[in-house]
């Protein structure tokens, strides 16, 4: 036992430390507009990405310390922050998407808070704050991705509807991600079941009779499978994101490519919002309130899409050049809501294993 | 009539050290005593002849046959280390019958003949027990009867006795030398003691002649 | 002298060393896991072990597991065969080389299979018995090789001059010796196959799920924690059961007397020397033929050859807090590397010792192995419970994280040492006794040595193990740079050819770190063995 107790030890008086010293903030200045120095702890997830200059703008203007703590996808944060709910590992979470949004808000994972910013939230996301728990940060939406060249090559026109997927003409050329396993993949069944309703097992059982291949992850399906991905893939069709094409070119071997390969099929879209919230039961609310407000703020929204390859949430926000260029504006997404989602989900995924034999 | 064991310019050697040619003729029924100190090449001698190590040029015979050339398993020729090396996972008879099974005998019929021989080495009613359960001394013995159970050509003797104590060791010398004479097996014994090699012996080679 | 099971001579602190790995793994496993399933506990969640499909996939998952340990032990037994026995050019190194698909995140060793086996595979069942098989050829070849390494070669020697051919000499002489190793290798490799995740979800498909893919579709898909505790605990009882299999399987049996250093030189016929480099350099290609394919995408553009790749690593994202830099990275993972490489020798090695000292120490050796069988998603969720509650609020610490892969460490370790101490003859600490020495320094006179050569090597493939793992950590949430694995999945889940690209590059320096790793250990464990020679 006597290796054990030292690591113990010290862990616990270093967390009794923290403890102390936020305390100490909080009682000097009990209102939620912040002067004295203090550290926030964001929960995210590994895809989480802001640039270095804004988290040290945040620190001069507030005095916030913004620690960064990831801990898996965004499945997995959730499920760590519902099982820690009332005592959380941090002060704001940031990654919640509206999949997920209501069994995280059932739990009592968030405390209340309406952003400063929220009235400059593009419409459509603006009330969509789950009785004001949550604030939208931003959203992407999950398409089918085309690779332009190949279908330039073997003179086919590309699929122009989700409907077409099921024609002979594309038969062997989907890959899409298991929904069981993959955000994408869950988005896509969703956007299906959005379309067709009561007709959505119908249209996978024409998709599995042409010939769809399903990957375990969007790394699986595109860099694997994908014509226009990394490897030696074999289908020119696969599912993921509207930006997909703006990142194949920043993330392009110099010289840059003055074109994306892919092209976006902007029919049957799924969205994805993506919000951050106050952690119940965190010790600095006025700090966690001061971090949304700041993600929620014109320099960091500007900042995001180059960044994590999402749209902001923010409204009037110009968009790099790569984006404004080649990132598909999505007109009609295709979006159930968080409750139905939370509630049929489990059932779905069941019933579309059962169409796919998986 | 021929050797027992003859070996012809027989050269060995081990990781670049090389013996200079060896002759060496062992007469049927008879002891042979290779004596000399320790790390001289005497072991790489008996595993050559032996056949698990391969000679760098020469010839060993045994009886008429030219050995040189085919492997260990089938070269009759037995071999006891310092150590008894009895195999755990067997018992006692099992040991003693592992030649034997390995010539087509029945595991009963080699476990009968296992039987009998343990009796000639004074080890009645050892043969259900496990080898863990020996001592040194009785251990070696049955080591030795384990090589002798298939009848080999000729048997090599490694050092056996340097492991156990003084007075043992005298005692196994003499009693091992009654049985092997009794049974009329010719023997090539390897010793760093020259009393041992006399008690035991009808003829001695001192192998520091050889050994540079 | 003393004869029986020794206890009279066994020193105190020996009698009573069961206390650390059983409180190590009551306090980070058995907590956790009890804490979790009280938290979490409904009634509904143990409806799921009513489905047909639970049990079916029990079913299939067994049966895999089966099939990718045999493969394992088909292909590894050889290659342990030669890089642990004989002593030839570039030993050390093949040895090393075949720790390599061990620690190569499992994304990366789909990916690898992905683009060597194109589509002339197409995923499912014979694609994970083949991905398993190569990531646990390590397992097998460590704990067989490791036994094997200190075979008295005279055993078989002796079997060949009383007529019995190779053949018979390998079932009669040498399989019995290597059968425990066998085994608590085969229990290992199972354990790894039955609740496999990565591989399961990158190249499975209907007929290749497992409990623990099912687990994490329960955690952070569908947020059904009860459904997902009553996985975990029935994949816990599978586990048991093969554990206790096991047990039964390798009770013991007489031993041969190993030896240490028993290295063979080369034997001098051509055709064995042949076969022996043809095992070893196919050995190096097997393990090499996935790294080749990283080694191709770490210089390929769309536009041709390319060095940016290597060169831009520094550079990428930097400015932002996506990435942070690859030195960083490997700063981070060195540390976690460290760190479960300490933790996970003592507890294991304490636990193999138990097993000599103590009646019950056995059952603690085989209650090491569990934290294989646990399910990782349970237990990143379960330590968060557990360790989330003042006084002990670890969650932040970072400690967690390689706790955690000790814990997956631990059994290995266990595995590694255990069958080498218990070949050691206890007679020889009887006979240290016996010249006056007191128990303790008859101990060390008489395990010191190996204890010492073992330890290392089991403690650098518990680094190894950390290195490249990412499983049960990836729920606890860490400030910090991210680990060089989570780095290369991050990579690899965005689009473009850079991507692509660097985390290729950085798989390739994981590999190449893990080699230099394991060949140094491997050198200070052959150092310590050579100072003090066998008598």
């Amino acid at each position: 036992m006597s290796f054990i107790k030292p690591v113990l030890t010290s862990a616990a008086v270093g967390s009794v430390f923290l403890a102390t010293a936020c305390a100490g903030v909080n009682n000097a200045d009990p209102v939620p507009t912040l002067t004295g120095p203090t550290t926030v702890r964001l929960i995210t997830h590994d895809s989480f990405a802001v640039s270095d200059a804004l988290i040290a703008d945040l620190k001069a203007k507030t005095g916030i310390t913004l620690e960064i703590a990831t801990g898996g996808d965004a499945g997995q944060v959730v499920a760590s922050a519902i099982l820690s709910a009332g005592a959380p590992t941090g002060d704001v979470l940031f990654g919640v998407d509206n999949n997920l949004v209501s069994k995280a808000i059932d739990a009592g994972v968030f405390e209340s808070y309406t952003s400063i910013n929220l009235g400059n939230v593009i419409p459509t996301l603006r009330d969509d704050t789950s009785e004001g728990k949550v604030t939208p940060i931003d959203y992407g939406d999950v398409c089918i991705n085309m690779d332009t060249a190949w279908f330039a090559k073997n003179s086919i026109t590309p699929p122009k509807r989700l409907e077409d997927l099921t024609k002979p003409e594309y038969k062997d050329m989907l890959v899409v991600e298991d929904p069981g396993t993959s955000s994408p993949g869950q988005a896509f069944m969703l956007a299906t079941i959005a379309r067709f309703n009561d007709g959505w097992q119908d249209y996978w059982t024409k998709l599995r009779s042409n010939g769809v291949k399903v990957a375990g992850s969007w790394t699986d399906a595109y860099e694997g499978s994908y014509t226009a991905g990394g490897g030696n893939g074999d289908r020119p069709l696969v599912v993921s994101y509207a930006t997909s094409p703006p990142a194949e070119i920043v993330y392009a071997a110099d010289p840059k490519p003055t074109k994306p390969y892919s092209t976006v099929l902007t029919d049957g879209c799924y969205r994805q919002v993506e919000y951050a919230g106050v952690l119940a039961g965190t010790k600095n609310s006025a700090g966690a309130q001061t971090v949304i407000n700041w993600l929620l703020s014109p320099a960091v929204q500007t900042d995001i899409p180059l960044s994590m390859f999402v749209f902001p949430a923010l409204a009037g926000v110009i968009p790099p050049k790569v984006f404004a260029e080649f990132a598909a504006p999505v007109r009609d997404p295709l979006q159930i809501p968080a409750r139905d989602v939370a509630e049929k989900q489990s059932q779905w995924l069941d019933e579309w294993g059962q169409v796919m034999g998986r | 009539m021929p050797y027992a064991l003859r070996t012809d310019h027989l050269v060995v050697g081990y990781d670049g050290w090389v013996s200079t040619p060896i002759t060496l003729e062992v007469e049927p029924g008879t002891i042979t005593a290779i004596l000399g100190p320790s790390g001289c090449g005497k072991s790489t001698l008996l595993s050559t002849i032996a056949g698990i190590r391969e000679a760098i040029s020469g010839h060993v015979i045994v009886g008429d046959v030219d050995v040189t050339h085919i492997p260990a398993h089938e070269r009759s020729v037995g071999l006891v280390f310092q150590e008894p090396l009895l195999f755990p996972n067997y018992d006692v008879a099992r040991n003693v019958g592992y030649g034997l099974e390995r010539q087509g005998v029945s595991r009963s019929a080699a476990r009968a003949r296992a039987l009998e021989l343990l009796e000639w080495v004074g080890l009645v009613g050892y043969g259900d027990r496990s080898v863990d359960e020996l001592s040194g001394g009785q251990a070696q013995r049955v080591a030795l009867v384990r090589a002798l159970a298939p009848n080999p050509a000729i048997l090599l003797l490694d050092e056996p006795f340097s492991a156990l104590d003084v007075d043992l060791r005298q005692h196994l010398a003499r009693e091992v030398a009654e049985l092997l004479r009794g049974r009329g097996v010719a023997a090539v014994h390897v010793t760093h003691d020259p009393a041992e090699a006399e008690a035991i012996a009808d003829h001695v080679v001192r192998f520091a002649d050889i050994c540079e | 002298m003393g004869s029986g099971d020794g206890a009279l001579n066994t020193p105190r602190w020996l009698r009573g060393i069961w206390v650390i790995p059983l409180a190590f793994l009551l306090v980070f496993l058995a907590l956790p896991l009890v804490v979790l399933i009280i938290r979490t506990w409904s009634g509904d969640g143990w409806r799921i072990l009513a489905n047909a499909s639970t049990w079916q996939i029990t079913a299939l998952a067994t049966v895999q597991a089966v099939l990718s340990t045999v493969l394992s032990l088909a292909v590894g037994l050889p290659i342990a065969a030669v890089v642990s026995r004989y002593s030839f050019r570039g030993r050390a190194l093949a040895q090393a080389l075949v720790t390599v698909p061990f620690v190569m995140p499992t994304v990366v060793v789909a990916l690898a299979f992905r683009s060597l086996l194109g589509s002339a595979l197409p995923q499912g069942f014979l694609i994970v018995v083949l991905a398993h098989a190569y990531v646990n050829l390590a397992v097998v070849v460590r704990i067989v090789g490791s036994q094997w390494s200190q075979h008295d070669d005279r055993y078989a020697r002796v079997a060949q001059t009383l007529g019995a051919t190779p053949l018979t000499v390998f079932r009669t002489v040498t399989l019995p010796y290597l059968r425990s190793s066998i085994i608590s290798s085969s229990v290992v490799v199972f354990i790894f196959s039955f609740t496999s995740l990565g591989i399961i979800v990158l190249l499975g498909d209907s007929s290749t799920r497992t409990l623990e893919s099912q687990i994490l579709r329960r955690t952070s898909v569908l947020l059904d924690f009860p459904a997902a505790a009553a996985l975990a605990v029935l994949q816990l009882i599978v586990i048991c059961i093969v554990i206790a299999l096991g047990a039964v399987a390798s009770r013991k049996r007489g031993q041969q007397k190993p030896v240490r250093n028993a290295l063979l030189s080369m034997p001098t016929n051509r055709a064995s020397r042949t076969a022996i480099h043809l095992i070893a350099v196919c050995s190096c290609a097997i393990v090499l033929l996935p790294v080749f394919a990283l080694l191709i995408a770490s210089v390929r553009s769309n536009s041709g050859l390319t060095t940016q790749w290597w060169t831009s690593i520094n550079a990428i994202d930097s400015g932002t807090t996506r990435i942070g830099s690859p030195v960083a990275s490997l700063a981070q993972s060195l540390q976690f590397a460290l760190i479960t490489g300490i933790v996970a020798s003592l507890v294991g090695g304490c636990a193999a010792l138990a097993v000599l000292a103590h009646r019950w120490g056995r059952f603690i050796a085989l209650f090491a192995i569990i934290p294989l069988g646990i399910s990782a998603a349970t237990l990143g969720l379960g330590m968060l419970l557990a360790f989330g509650r003042p006084p002990v609020d670890l969650r932040a610490s970072g400690l967690l994280i390689p706790l955690a892969h000790s814990l997956v460490a631990v059994p290995l370790v266990v595995a590694v040492i255990a069958p080498a101490l218990r070949g050691i003859d206890p007679r020889a600490r009887e006979v240290a006794a016996t010249l006056g020495a007191r128990p303790t320094r008859a101990f060390f006179t008489a395990y010191g040595p190996t204890l010492r050569t073992v330890m290392l090597a089991a403690g650098g493939l518990a680094c190894a193990v950390s290195l490249g793992e990412f499983g049960a950590a990836s729920f606890l949430a860490r400030t910090g740079a991210p680990t060089v694995p989570i780095q290369i999945v991050r990579l690899l889940s965005r689009p473009g050819e850079q991507s692509y690209g660097v985390a290729a590059v950085m798989s390739l320096i994981l590999i190449a770190l893990t080699l230099v790793l394991v060949l140094v250990v491997d050198r200070l464990g052959r150092r310590n063995g050579a100072l003090r020679p066998a008598h």
